[in-house]
């Protein structure tokens, strides 16, 4: 590329260096002092060009390293060996953006611990909870589908809850029944829940109740009298009608 | 960016496997890679600096010559690294990639973040020059390569590596002429 085809430069001759003095002032050789005025901003760039590098640079020195001998370690051996050569370059993109994604899972988690209480509670929208059910399945976490969805919804059962007048037992059977769609036996056979079902701290959530999961009998049982039926009846995320429906396990 | 200090027992040494010389190589070669990347293809420095230092780790074995001939097969391995991405994302047609002009007026916070705040801004001015001037210049600066090593790099002849330098250095006086006048002038 010729200079003569760049219409920003001054035309030749004006702030032209040499050969030699080109070489050295890229090479870092020369102090402001020693070029043009016009090239001392130029001298000062080259310079922060080649400063050593900083501790973020070298942030990633370990895992490059580490990277870097477990390919050695993978390769096959020079004669007779028919491993292939795993693909170069792979491995350790993936490890610098698992640090990347890193982030984005704690994302995900928190989102999931979230989704899980709503899918517990049945307050997800049908496919949703249908894929819910399924994915949470496998981690061991119990979540009804949407086949079984009670007619009631989280607006009703939240409705009942702050509106009748019955106490206690009476009340949570009442919100328990209307929960469960009738399947619920809560409250009807006058024994008392097991007291390991309970917190130690009326304030605090039995365990069932920290993985989102609604059990309309912890309800029936809460030793403070002010029955709830589940999480989604009391979640004012999960009230609307799309996806405030409330359900009791089968 | 120093030297390799006992250039010959640090690459032997990282030929068998052992951490501290490929920590070493790592600490010479991979700064330089990234900041050369980072004005000819910001968007993915990281990415193609990350292959390229498997590559240069992994075949060390292949390699020959002192410190400036490692320096020069480095950029060589990584500017082949960001030609196959260049003709990969030509072939999927993907999004288009900002500008140089955008990448210096702006620069993502992360890189930003990950360089010095003096080299920082002198990438963003080397971003300003024509892609071929700005790649001579970052040989020379940044890679510590001679003209004859660029040459062979960019596949040109010297002299033609000899007249880009001397446009950018020229260019980029300018701009630092004209950036001086308009701040007395206001």
């Amino acid at each position: 590329m010729s200079t003569s085809d760049d219409p920003t430069v001054r035309p030749t001759g004006d702030l032209m260096l040499d050969e030699r003095t080109v070489d050295h002032l890229l090479d870092g050789l020369l102090g402001p002092q020693e070029v043009p005025a016009e090239y001392v901003a130029v001298v000062d760039m080259v310079r922060a060009l080649s400063l050593p590098p900083s501790p973020a640079e070298l942030s990633m020195q370990t895992v490059a390293v580490e990277a870097a001998l477990t390919e050695l370690a993978l390769r096959p051996a020079p004669r007779g060996s028919k491993t292939p050569t795993p693909a170069s370059g792979q491995r350790w993109s993936e490890r610098s953006r698992f640090f990347r994604a890193k982030v984005a899972s704690l994302v995900l988690v928190g989102t999931l611990i979230a989704t899980t209480g709503l899918a517990a509670a049945g307050a997800l929208p049908a496919p949703l909870q249908d894929a819910a059910s399924k994915v949470l399945a496998k981690v061991g976490i119990s979540v009804p589908t949407s086949d079984g969805h009670p007619a009631s919804s989280g607006e009703e059962i939240s409705k009942i809850a702050t509106t009748t007048d019955a106490t206690g037992v009476d009340k949570g059977a009442g919100i328990s029944t209307a929960a469960s769609g009738g399947r619920s036996q809560a409250g009807q056979n006058d024994k008392p829940s097991p007291p390991a079902a309970h917190p130690a701290n009326p304030s605090q959530p039995a365990p069932n109740g920290a993985h989102g999961k609604s059990d309309a009998s912890h309800a029936v049982q809460d030793p403070s009298g002010n029955a709830h039926a589940s999480g989604a009846a009391n979640d004012p995320s999960a009230s609307g009608q799309e996806h405030g429906k409330s359900r009791a396990p089968a | 960016m120093g030297p390799i200090e006992d250039f010959e027992r640090t690459i032997q040494a990282a030929r068998d496997g052992q951490g501290w010389a490929l920590g070493e190589l790592f600490r010479n070669l991979y700064p330089r890679i990234v900041r050369y990347l980072r004005v000819l293809e910001p968007s993915d420095a990281e990415d193609v600096a990350s292959d390229a230092w498997l590559d240069i780790s992994t075949g060390l074995d292949r390699f020959e010559g002192d410190e400036v001939g490692l320096r020069a097969w480095a950029f060589t391995i990584a500017r082949r690294r960001m030609i196959d991405l260049r003709r990969r994302r030509a072939r999927r047609s993907g999004p288009p990639r900002r500008s140089l002009d955008e990448r210096a007026r702006g620069g993502a916070i992360e890189e930003k973040a990950m360089t010095q705040l003096a080299t920082q801004a002198a990438l963003e001015r080397i971003a300003t020059l024509p892609p071929e001037q700005a790649e001579v210049v970052l040989l020379r600066a940044v890679g510590g390569l001679p003209v004859a090593e660029i040459a062979k790099i960019m596949d040109k002849q010297p002299g033609t590596v000899r007249a880009l330098q001397q446009s950018a250095l020229r260019r980029l006086a300018t701009q630092a002429t004209e950036r001086t006048e308009e701040a007395i002038t206001r």
